[in-house]
């Protein structure tokens, strides 16, 4: 750190710290600087949340948001946002959850492979701050332009070809997972939302998630867009900070809707009980292989207000 | 926003070297319509954020500066420069970040259950023992009103004017000089004589 302090402000600070001691107290205030990655990971989340407008996202979910769409610039590992583990009591997949989570997993087994050099990936978001957006981008196999889109699996984010590098074996890749069922969770579905994860691997992903406790089967619905589809839910406590030191504890329900013949995650919903706080929807309208991207790669996505 | 903000920082779009010159000050007003002035600001203070965090909450560090800066973006029209500089504002909502870590993470720490107490003096004090400060001097300093202790480190450590301290604490200037005017007497006070130097 570089002494900053001048002139009188700066007599005042010796005087202050002129006690016995003070040389030592202030030597064991010496740290590492930040790795590059963190501070890239803030300037990444920062520029995440400006790019969505100016008005307030759920601390959480913009966290969420930020690190997962744009970690791609901050090199290692960035730290996954903070849950309340410690308060809901452990709880075990409801067999049928189980059972139709294992199917999935047998469907997208036997989903086509691609070896397209794109990736497609179009979603529509709603929630109370920023109203309905749809967001379209492209991802390159080769990651050499733009953007680069990496999905967390335990504390690494890994970019599409070290996807292909994941083990498919259910007991290998749950190892790489968090313990945690919520995290894994959390985890495993934003791998199944939207990348380009291979048949052997989605289909290993569907059955750690087979066997991850918490997960209710809710049957049949329709999403937002009117598509027949199957849901599961995950409900767990977490915490969102409505200002400086406040903080709220709330449980939220996080819902899938799977679509059972492909296996492809449809719509995604985040309820809030007791609170009147802000809950989101993420509808996946298109995610799949692109031969070429439509006019310009990937550079952030390109957002229209709906 | 239009595409045009988007994308590029301020400082290609403003000619080079612009957000290097403007004071924290002038890029946080600007902020308030032009997101992307935000920016600089990150550059500018993350080493020292960061290390405020990596003193308190060594193993969070990484995660708290994410969250600061969110925090400091999404409140960034509620500063007010009557109270101090940017600078102090900034540890002020770093401040908020870390005692939420606090309190969040407080049932994964044994044996502080319910003892009220929402300040990471823990760590800090494993750090003042991990580098051989005096148990002396440690156990004065663990000694102090939480206030003053605040004060203290954030003007040994962060290096922070006692006026900017004042701001993060979110008391008056004079009343955080005063404190740690008594701080300093009292750290002085349990001193082995001093056989040299001033008696003032």
């Amino acid at each position: 750190m570089t002494e900053r302090t001048e002139g009188s402000e700066g007599t005042e600070r010796a005087g202050l710290l002129d006690f016995p001691g003070a040389a030592e107290l202030i030597a064991a205030g010496d740290v590492a600087p930040p790795r590059p990655g963190a501070v890239a990971a803030a300037q990444a989340a920062v520029a995440f949340a400006a790019r969505e407008g100016t008005r307030p996202v759920p601390r959480r979910r913009r966290l969420l948001v930020a690190t997962a769409a744009v970690a791609a610039i901050a090199a290692g590992a960035v730290a996954y946002p903070v849950l309340d583990l410690g308060g809901k009591p452990a709880a075990t997949a409801s067999a049928s959850a189980g059972r139709f989570l294992d199917d999935m997993a047998g469907v997208a087994a036997g989903a086509p492979a691609s070896d397209a050099e794109y990736w497609k990936v179009r979603v529509e978001t709603d929630n109370q701050d920023d109203g309905k957006r749809t967001f379209t981008t492209y991802y390159a196999r080769s990651g050499e332009a733009g953007e680069v889109k990496k999905w967390p699996v335990g504390e690494e984010w890994l970019t599409w070809p070290q996807l292909d590098e994941l083990p498919t074996d259910e007991k290998a890749l749950a190892a790489l997972f968090p313990k945690d069922a919520e995290r894994r969770f959390e985890q495993i579905v934003i791998m199944l939302e939207d990348s380009p994860a291979g048949p052997k691997l989605r289909s290993a992903l569907f059955r750690i998630l087979a066997d991850t406790p918490g997960i209710e089967l809710i049957g049949d619905v329709e999403d937002s867009k009117g598509r027949p589809g199957v849901a599961v839910e995950m409900t767990r406590k977490a915490r969102y900070s409505t200002g400086p030191g406040e903080d709220v504890t709330y449980w939220t329900k996080d819902r899938y809707v799977v679509d059972p013949d492909t296996g492809l995650l449809l719509e995604n919903t985040h309820k809030i009980r007791g609170q009147s706080l802000p809950a989101d929807r993420y509808t996946w309208l298109e995610v799949g292989p692109a031969d070429k991207p439509a006019d310009k790669l990937a550079d952030g996505p390109a957002d229209k207000r709906g | 926003m239009t595409p045009d903000e988007r994308d590029g920082t301020p400082d290609e779009r403003d000619g080079p070297g612009t957000g290097g010159a403007a004071t924290d000050e002038e890029l946080l007003a600007r902020a308030g319509r032009d997101a992307s002035a935000f920016e600089p600001l990150v550059r500018r203070h993350s080493d020292a954020l960061h290390g405020y965090f990596a003193r308190r909450a060594p193993g969070a560090a990484d995660d708290l500066l994410a969250e600061a800066w969110l925090q400091a973006y999404s409140t960034r029209h509620g500063f007010d420069a009557a109270r101090g500089p940017v600078r102090a504002w900034l540890f002020g909502v770093a401040r908020n970040v870390l005692s939420a870590h606090w309190r969040r993470t407080e049932r994964q720490r044994p044996g502080r259950l319910g003892d009220g107490r929402d300040d990471p003096w823990e760590a800090v004090d494993a750090r003042l023992d991990a580098a051989a400060v005096a148990p002396r001097l440690c156990a004065l300093l663990t000694e102090l009103p939480e206030v003053e202790r605040e004060l203290l480190l954030l003007v040994a450590w962060e290096q922070l004017t006692p006026g900017e301290a004042a701001a993060v604490v979110g008391i008056p200037a004079g009343t955080a000089r005063s404190r740690l005017h008594r701080a300093r007497n009292r750290l002085r006070a349990d001193a082995p004589l001093k056989l040299t130097g001033d008696l003032a």
